[in-house]
């Protein structure tokens, strides 16, 4: 009955319009109030304070800052530039230059906005100009530009690894193969686009001078990834440490080698940065102050049982997880999405026999699928409007797109070695 | 020109406060990039800086509350808007009214338990530091009680008949 009456009236307030972190600390205070439960507020705002402390945390910020140094910096560009040398030549050559480009930004930004901006931005009039639909360049790079969050500096895996305790060095290294096999299918939608509607049938091969040269300036933005997540893999620094170093390296190659961005712009992007961070941190310390009532009221315990009535089976609870997300995620972005469901899905996904890793890969993928989801997506807002296309436009070429994705989240879904091979190849 | 991007417009006070949090905001953030870089650096030449672990948690208690603040000047808190932005006019006006009610509420209970925990904690210190720990509770009724301002003179603008776009800027 706690639990309905929780859920209830966290629903109500938040679908109201009301700030998610209000929304949160609402329900729990309110709950704690009117049904006399006699625990300390005190208590409560102290878990609110420790939600927001831990050090791993700080890495969010600095994440979100480096990905803007780089969007900023003209990295992007760079990328673009390097993918149309390898795969311009093939059917629906710009569109597989995006998905690739997004695939290799994610790897640097770790940030589905920032991938779709960045890159968009460049590639959209370019695929306009070719011939492309402005709706289908839009609805692709609302779907290429979530590849960023299975990367391995994706900010959701950053925040599911300190919910779940997982290491981020595991979980860095699980969404790999799930990207690229997305990617894969993406490009074979764009070469089928490329074929059947004939905008684009392919331009003439690059010479190997010609891809050395485009590799050349795109390789300092290449490298950083490399520095980054091999540092974290090899165990050399933490994932905190890794965030500071992207900052300084981003710092670099913006401000001194590609010399696309001034000082000036660097402390409006911190400010911008620490901003988005603390509106994410917060609704991380109120969900704690919920999970906290959710804990110690047994509401969690009551909820498990509840479900394991239903689902007999570890598939049937992973497809219950699968449509319960997909349905949130249609007005509910990643982030927040994540941090609302994960404490409660954490525990029976334990009860399941889920491997946890898996469990977040799954969890990224499918809350990946809500940035595009019409009517309203973040990365679908953004490519709308730099392609100047409509929403029900876009929707008729996201189909074959979503499809795709759709698949590959069923495949992820129920194929946990992808997840494990490179972390088993590379930790043993 | 100024250094950080200014705040939607509003009467001195509320700017000053505005530039304040900003400023204090990104001030933190520079030194926690810049320490926590330091702290690879020490781990380079085997060095341990013990201290910066547990200063950049104490500043990330306050940049997280300072931050949360700027971003309610900015109306920029995570929010699922898809079902009031359906409204209009006057309903627009009373459901913007409601929600800032509401989050004026929280915020209230917030500096009040916020100042409840920083009083009973003036006598524990923090590990390394050794500096009270109220210092780092402190964070939560001051960065509540600037979001607080910010949210009581949205809800007069609200009032006032302003629109989201009159309020945050384009």
């Amino acid at each position: 009955m706690l639990a309905l009456t929780l859920f209830l009236v966290f629903f109500v307030i938040a679908l109201a319009g009301v700030p998610l972190m209000y929304s949160l600390l609402a329900t729990t205070v309110g709950i704690i109030w009117v049904q006399d439960l006699g625990h300390p507020l005190e208590t409560i705002f102290l878990s609110l304070i420790s939600g927001v402390e831990p050090f791993i945390l700080i890495a969010v910020p600095l994440f979100i800052f480096a990905g803007e140094l780089l969007a900023r910096g003209g990295a992007g560009k760079r990328i673009v530039e390097f993918a149309r040398t390898l795969f311009g030549f093939l059917p629906g050559g710009l569109a597989v230059v995006t998905v690739v480009s997004c695939l290799l930004f994610g790897g640097v930004s770790g940030s589905a906005i920032a991938d779709t901006a960045a890159i968009g931005s460049l590639v959209i009039p370019m695929m306009i100009q070719r011939g492309y639909p402005p709706a289908f360049a839009a609805a692709l790079l609302s779907v290429a530009g979530t590849l960023a969050l299975l990367m391995p500096l994706s900010i959701p895996f950053l925040v599911y690894a300190f919910i779940s305790g997982v290491s981020m060095r595991q979980l860095s290294m699980s969404g790999v193969i799930p990207a690229v096999i997305s990617a894969a299918a993406l490009i074979g939608v764009c070469m089928w686009f490329g074929k059947k509607s004939g905008c684009d049938t392919g331009s003439r091969a690059s010479t190997p001078r010609e891809i050395w040269n485009a590799f050349k300036s795109a390789g300092h933005a290449l490298v950083m990834p490399i520095i980054i997540v091999g540092g974290i893999w090899s165990g050399i620094f933490t994932p905190t440490e890794a965030a500071a170093i992207a900052v300084i390296y981003g710092l670099i190659i913006s401000l001194f080698i590609y010399r696309e961005m001034g000082w000036r712009e660097v402390l409006p992007l911190l400010l911008k940065a620490f901003q988005t961070s603390a509106t994410v941190l917060l609704v991380i310390g109120a969900t704690g102050c919920l999970s906290w009532l959710i804990t110690v009221e047994q509401v969690a315990v009551q909820l498990s049982e509840w479900i394991q009535g239903i689902a007999h089976s570890q598939w049937v609870f992973l497809l219950m997880v699968n449509i319960a997300l997909f349905l949130l995620g249609t007005f509910i972005e990643p982030l927040p999405a994540m941090l609302l469901t994960a404490p409660l899905f954490l525990p029976l996904a334990a009860a399941f026999k889920v491997d946890m890793v898996h469990f977040g890969v799954i969890m990224t993928a499918n809350l990946a699928i809500a940035l595009y989801t019409p009517p309203v997506g973040g990365t679908l807002f953004v490519a709308a409007k730099i392609a100047d296309a409509g929403i029900g436009a876009i929707t008729r070429h996201l189909i074959p797109l979503m499809a795709a994705t759709l698949a590959i989240l069923l495949i992820v879904t129920y194929c946990p070695w992808m997840t494990r091979a490179i972390s088993q190849m590379i930790l043993g | 020109m100024p250094l950080l991007p200014p705040g939607p417009p509003g009467p001195a006070p509320i700017r000053w406060l505005s530039i304040a949090v900003d400023c204090a905001t990104a001030a933190i953030g520079t030194v926690m990039v810049a320490l926590v870089f330091l702290n690879v650096m020490a781990h380079i030449f085997n060095q341990d800086i013990a201290w910066t672990t547990e200063f950049c948690e104490f500043m990330m208690v306050w940049v997280t509350f300072l931050g949360g603040a700027s971003a309610a000047r900015r109306g920029a808190h995570m929010t699922i808007t898809e079902f009031i932005d359906k409204l209009t006019g006057t309903a627009r006006k009373w459901g913007d009214a409601a929600i800032q009610v509401v989050a004026l509420a929280v915020l209230v209970i917030m500096v009040w338990y916020g100042c409840v925990i920083v009083e009973a904690n003036w006598g524990n210190v923090l590990t390394v530091l050794n500096w009270p720990m109220a210092l780092q509770y402190l964070a939560l009724p001051i960065g509540s009680g600037a979001s607080f301002i910010f949210v009581a003179y949205d809800l007069v603008l609200i009032l006032r008949g302003k629109s989201p776009e009159e309020r945050y800027g384009a």
